[in-house]
């Protein structure tokens, strides 16, 4: 993880879904090792920006680059933890066939999983604090434990980025204390970029921050400017709780909507 | 039942029964797992416009419906790729539209009678060797597919995105169940007809995921119940001269209401 090298940069990205704009004249590079969170509005296209930056959607216009690849280029560069939410939990599957899903398209290779892959499958398992629940099934385990196999199923193809839309949306205050600790695990072994729409998770472990609302704003330090609040979601009440600035809140404005604001799903 | 086994309609049954007890228990899970049950009904019910097609062109009806299923299943595929707004009544609407080719069709054509409703209600009984070599072939075709892309099929069944950013060719795979699901359903058709045919698919998966930790359990339970299913149809039509198609679901379905009223399975 060499520094000053980019682990992730935009670069005049636009993107919109038919005639809607989603993102205009996104720029920002993450240097490697950050732990960037990424907040914003709903609808403001935090989720939009993930599945750019993983190759899943296509810009309309601009540049998105991954380690100096285009994304989707190299499946082992990049891990994704997409919303629990969207996965049946009836689907007949074990904490550890999940895990071992992260390990298609690696070296590997083959018809089957070999020996590597369950020890690597194994190690994430173990990361996450899940290794006990290696053979229960996937809809049988609590939400927080559903996350970080998810996790565990991103890290095990060892990637360098990893990308984690909304792990603590829909998990209890204390899964997700927990969760964050198993998170903060991963920080210094790869960079970390993680959506999220509770402020409260910068406190303790961000190195960067990101607000997204159509535009990006990237700060590089775990503060949020009550600027780029402002400019993400108009002129809200937003209480903050950031890292330099404890226990800071903003001061409450009239409650005019912003236009780019409360552009909902 | 056992002294019928003396004539080869009789055995024919018994090895098509089989044979589609396995396609429905494979292929059947895919559909519930990857939630391909409209496009089922839909490329059967698009099975009936190829017939009503090849009965007024003087072709072989089976190939018909293999060729316009495939036809029509190939945009039902598409928008349930792209997740089409409305990707359900797209599909709707090509599932009626092949059906009314079908009568149409049938109607300009003199004298069709008991061929369409065959397709209809299914006529295990009238099985032949031609149909056995298809559904032989296709279960064939099924397992080596199987064998090559089983943690790719697992994968981007359970997490369609999740596969695609592993480079697993979602597109691809997706394509090629689809293919393979639209023919099992052709020769399906040949056991319970066009109406019932969903049934068999979804029915015994359903009952099975309720027991399996895995989707290769799933399968290979779905194949069991299929295959109990059939068997035990087969032979309760030939013992009360029954429609055979109608009896094997109307079993498949008991065990169904039975599977979900009691609290056997993972669940509890």
């Amino acid at each position: 993880m060499g520094f000053n090298e980019s682990a992730l940069s935009f670069e005049k990205v636009t993107f919109s879904y038919g005639n809607s704009p989603v993102l205009s004249d996104v720029n920002f590079s993450v240097p490697g090792g950050e732990f960037l969170v990424i907040i914003g509005p709903n609808g403001g296209g935090k989720t939009t920006l993930l599945k750019l930056a993983l190759g899943l959607l296509a810009p309309d216009k601009g540049k998105i680059s991954i380690f100096g690849k285009n994304p989707g280029e190299d499946p082992t560069t990049a891990g994704y933890v997409p919303q629990d939410a969207g996965l049946s939990r009836d689907f007949p599957i074990t904490a550890l066939e999940v895990v071992l899903q992260g390990r298609i398209g690696g070296a590997g290779g083959g018809w089957r999983y070999g020996k590597k892959d369950r020890e690597a499958a194994y190690d994430a398992l173990e990361s996450m604090g899940m290794a006990h629940a290696a053979n229960r099934t996937m809809g049988l385990l609590s939400q927080g434990q559903r996350q970080r196999v998810l996790i565990a199923r991103s890290i095990a193809s060892a990637p360098r980025l990893l990308m984690l839309d909304e792990p603590l949306a829909s998990i209890d205050a204390e899964s997700r204390d927990s969760l964050m600790a198993w998170l903060a695990g991963l920080k210094g072994k790869m960079t970390v970029v993680m959506v999220s729409h509770d402020m409260s998770v910068i406190s303790g472990h961000a190195t960067a921050v990101a607000c997204v609302n159509r535009r990006v704003f990237y700060h590089g330090s775990a503060e949020i400017l009550p600027e780029m609040v402002e400019t993400a979601y108009g002129s809200c009440p937003v209480e903050l709780i950031a890292h330099g600035i404890p226990h800071r809140v903003l001061a409450v404005h009239d409650h005019e909507h912003g236009e780019e604001a409360h552009i909902h799903d | 039942m056992i002294d019928l086994l003396q004539f080869e309609f009789m055995r024919n049954a018994l090895y098509a029964a089989l044979l589609c007890s396995a396609l429905c228990g494979i292929l059947g899970t895919l559909v519930v797992v990857r939630k391909y049950v409209i496009l089922a009904g839909g490329v059967a019910h698009a099975a009936y416009g190829g017939v009503g097609l090849a009965l007024y062109a003087g072709i072989s009806p089976r190939l018909g419906a293999i060729a316009f299923s495939l036809l029509l299943a190939f945009p039902m595929a598409w928008v349930m790729l792209k997740k089409a707004a409305r990707a359900d009544a797209i599909i709707g609407v090509l599932w009626a539209a092949g059906m009314a080719v079908g009568i149409i069709f049938a109607d300009l054509t003199p004298g069709y009678g008991s061929d369409l409703m065959s397709y209809l209600f299914g006529s295990i009984l009238t099985v032949t060797g031609e149909d056995l070599f298809l559904m032989t072939g296709l279960l064939g075709t099924t397992l080596l597919a199987g064998a090559v892309w089983h943690r790719q099929i697992a994968a981007f069944s359970y997490d369609e995105e999740f596969a695609r950013t592993r480079g697993v060719p979602v597109t691809f795979l997706h394509f090629l169940l689809v293919i393979l699901i639209s023919l099992a359903v052709v020769v399906i058709i040949r056991i319970v007809g066009l109406i019932l045919v969903i049934a068999l698919l979804t029915i015994p998966p359903s009952v099975a995921e309720k027991f399996s930790s895995s989707l290769w359990g799933m399968m290979a339970i779905s194949c069991a119940l299929s295959a109990v299913f059939t068997l035990a149809g087969l032979a309760l039509a030939v013992r009360w001269n029954l429609t055979a198609g109608a009896v094997i679901i109307l079993v498949a379905s008991m065990v169904y209401i039975l599977s979900m009223v009691l609290p056997f399975g993972k669940r509890k």
